[in-house]
This record gives C-alpha cells, sequence and structure tokens, in this order.
C-alpha cells in the first residue's frame, strides 16, 4: 500500500512544523499535503504552500471540504506524474515497451508483465543504457526510500529477467553491476554468458 | 529391581520425547531459513513449517501426559514442564514469522532476516545437539554457551534491521510488516536461550 496523502495540523506539531513540513515535502515521491490548521497570517500560508504543501484549508472547515481538497491533490499529482512519463514505444532487441499499455510485447505477443514489472522494466529502458543504483530503482518505482537489506529490486529483476527469457530466449537485456545496480542493454544472448542469474546485492 | 527398570523405561521416554524436539525444532528453523532465502518462490515450505509448529503440540502434549501419568521423572517435573514449554515456543514463533510473510503480502526477503534465521538454525542445531545427549547428564556446556552467544548475535541484528526501518523516507507499511517478522524470529531465538538455560539448570541439579 502507499501512502497518497497526508493531513497535518501544524498547531498540533508545535514548533516542529515548518521542519517537519519541510521534511516530508522533500521526500522522494512524497505524498500529496494538505494543511489544515487553526487562523494563520498571510505569511505562515505563504511559507507553507512554498516548502511544498498541495493546499491549506483554515479551521474552522467541514470535513467533507477537507476531503474534497485532499482528492484535488491526489488528482493533480497523478496528473503530473502521467504527464512527465514519455508514453512513446521502446524498441530493443526483439522487445517493445509500450507506456501506453503497461506492457512489453515481443513478436506481438504480451510477455505478461505486472504493473510493477512493467514500471521496472520501463525505468531501466528508459535509462539509455546507463546504470541504475538500487536505491535508485526502489525510489523511482516503490516510490519510497529503500530499507537497507531490502532484497525487492533484485526479486523483482529476476522475475522479470525469467519472463523475458521465456518470450525472448535469444537476447539478454537486464545486465546486473554487482555491488550497484542493474542496466538495460539489449544483446544477443551468446555475447553475454554466465550474467544472467546474478543479482546486484554486495 | 522390577522398580529401577521402570524407572529407567519412563526416563527413555522422558529423553526419547526431547530428542524428538530437538529434530523437530531444527528442522523447523531450517526450512524458516530455506523460505527467506528462497521467498517469493518457495514451493509448499511454509505448510512443512505449519506441520512441525502441530507436531511440535503434539509433543509438548505427549511429554505432560507422561508427566500426568507416571510416578518418577528422571527430571524435576517443573523443569520437564518448562523444557517443553521453551521448546514449544520455539516452534510456534517459527511458525507464526513464516506465516507472516504470506498473510503480510511480503514480495521479498531482507537480507537482516536471512541472517536472524541462520542464527535460529545455528541455535536450533546447537539445541538439538544438547537434547539428544541429555540422557547422558554429560558435558554441553560447548552447545548452551553457543545458544547464549547465539541469542546475543541475533539482539545485534535485530536492533540494526529495526533501525534500518526507521530511516527516513520507508514505506510505513514495510515498516509495520517487517518489525513483526523481525521480533517473531527474535522471540524464538530467545526460546531457544530459555530453553538452552533449562537445560543447564537440569545438569547442575543432576550433578
Amino acid at each position: 500500500m502507499r501512502l497518497h496523502a497526508v493531513v497535518i495540523d501544524t498547531a498540533l506539531l508545535g514548533s516542529e512544523a515548518w521542519t517537519y513540513l519541510e521534511q516530508l515535502c522533500g521526500q522522494p515521491a512524497a505524498p500529496a499535503v494538505v494543511v489544515c490548521t487553526g487562523p494563520s497570517s498571510v505569511a505562515q500560508r505563504v511559507r507553507g504552500l512554498r516548502l511544498g504543501a498541495d493546499d491549506w484549508v483554515t479551521k474552522p472547515c467541514h470535513p467533507e471540504e477537507v476531503l474534497a481538497r485532499v482528492e484535488a491533490a491526489v488528482r493533480r499529482r497523478r496528473a503530473g506524474e502521467l504527464s512527465a512519463q514519455p508514453v512513446e514505444p521502446v524498441v530493443a532487441g526483439e522487445l517493445e515497451i509500450r507506456p501506453d499499455m503497461f506492457e512489453a510485447f515481443v513478436g506481438g505477443r504480451a510477455v505478461g508483465l505486472t504493473r510493477r514489472e512493467f514500471e521496472l522494466l520501463h525505468l531501466l529502458a528508459g535509462a539509455a543504457q546507463r546504470v541504475v543504483p538500487r536505491e535508485r530503482v526502489y525510489e523511482r518505482v516503490w516510490g519510497y526510500a529503500m530499507a537497507h537489506g531490502d532484497r525487492s529490486v533484485d526479486v523483482f529483476v529476476r522475475k522479470l529477467r525469467k519472463k523475458l527469457e521465456v518470450s525472448s530466449p535469444g537476447w539478454v537485456y537486464l545486465h546486473t553491476h554487482f555491488g550497484v545496480g542493474y542496466r538495460f542493454d539489449a544483446q544477443e544472448a551468446e555475447e553475454t554468458p554466465g550474467e544472467v542469474a546474478e543479482e546486484a546485492e554486495g | 529391581m522390577a522398580r529401577f527398570a521402570r524407572s529407567r523405561r519412563n526416563g527413555l521416554e522422558f529423553f526419547n520425547l526431547f530428542d524428538e524436539a530437538g529434530a523437530n525444532i531444527l528442522r523447523a528453523a531450517e526450512l524458516l531459513d530455506r523460505l527467506l532465502h528462497e521467498w517469493p518462490d518457495e514451493e509448499g515450505l511454509e505448510r512443512e513449517i505449519l506441520i512441525c509448529e502441530q507436531e511440535g503440540d503434539r509433543i509438548t502434549h505427549d511429554v505432560i501426559q507422561l508427566l500426568n501419568h507416571k510416578i518418577s521423572s528422571p527430571i524435576d517435573r517443573e523443569d520437564v514442564y518448562a523444557l517443553a514449554s521453551a521448546l514449544d515456543d520455539i516452534v510456534d514463533y517459527t511458525e507464526e514469522a513464516a506465516d507472516f510473510l504470506g498473510l503480510y503480502h511480503i514480495e521479498a526477503p531482507m537480507a537482516q532476516a536471512q541472517q536472524l534465521s541462520g542464527v535460529l538454525r545455528d541455535a536450533c542445531r546447537n539445541l538439538a545437539m544438547a537434547l539428544s545427549r541429555l540422557q547422558e547428564f554429560g558435558d554441553l556446556h560447548h552447545q548452551l554457551v553457543e545458544v547464549n552467544r547465539l541469542e546475543n548475535e541475533g539482539d545485534r541484528i535485530t536492533r540494526e534491521a529495526l533501525a534500518s526501518l526507521f530511516a527516513n523516507g520507508i514505506d510505513p507499511m514495510m515498516v509495520i510488516r517487517w518489525k513483526d517478522i523481525f521480533e517473531r524470529i527474535e522471540q524464538a531465538i530467545d526460546a531457544c536461550e530459555t530453553a538452552a538455560n533449562i537445560l543447564e539448570t537440569i545438569l547442575v541439579k543432576h550433578d
């Protein structure tokens, strides 16, 4: 489950409110933040919004209005995320990655990716053959910072490799950079022996 | 003479049951270790651990039945009961940790959980060895000290694992899920130490 929105009351948070707001809004893939608090000055509201809050509601207010403002903030976030992602297909080797369909195809046949597997493939393919560190992959695909010791990226790369091997057995697409991360580069299988099963965890 | 033979026979029944319990905790711990290394591609390991948990309940029940129906016991009755309970706790916590992986829809293992399950497996291996030699009332010092050392190691790994969960920006759901799993494995390791301490007490009383 991913946290999509947070409602905070700066009065309840006391003297730490501004630091908390700054940290919350500064996080990678931060949730939508709506401040709902008592009477405030223009300077306070401007400060809150400039720190990254998506909206500011003054109490007393109706719960329905707060809910509607939260929903609107989440909608704006989603629209922003979608427009930031390229929708053009990426073609590499036998693989065609179609962001508009959240799927990859080989010879017109779907590979059968889950949403997360697709996002992982799309991210790596979009990095133009550069190595993407595991922490960066997690941050972009899962939307949170990666906990030390978390093997999620390695497990999902393994799953993705298995599916790609079945759909496109003559090609290797995902390359391990031990202790760092992964790189996408379509290469014919015989050119890259021994690379297939490795994981980046060091 | 007949009374002595009966007492010895009763004793053998207790020792055989503890030997069985030792093999059972070791099997459960080895399965959990495999489960955490193979997750999410495991095949039926959770089910096998559940069977160990049921086997643990059966052994504990048999030990208590034996205590209730036999006049003499080669070990003090309260020590028999405490040891059986501690061994049962090990398998119960092991099974709970395994169950949480599926229940919480864990996507991938954490390295610290794999380290902890390795510590639990080693502690159970030492306990199983000590239990298989209990009827000799010999020197089990090495095994019991090793269990205590492993418990300290488990504490250290758990503290570091929890600290990694509370770093900035971690998914709060991940914190909730993994905190529970780390704590269950740690409780299983703590129960190993409890069992080792009871064995120590039994040996001291027998000297």
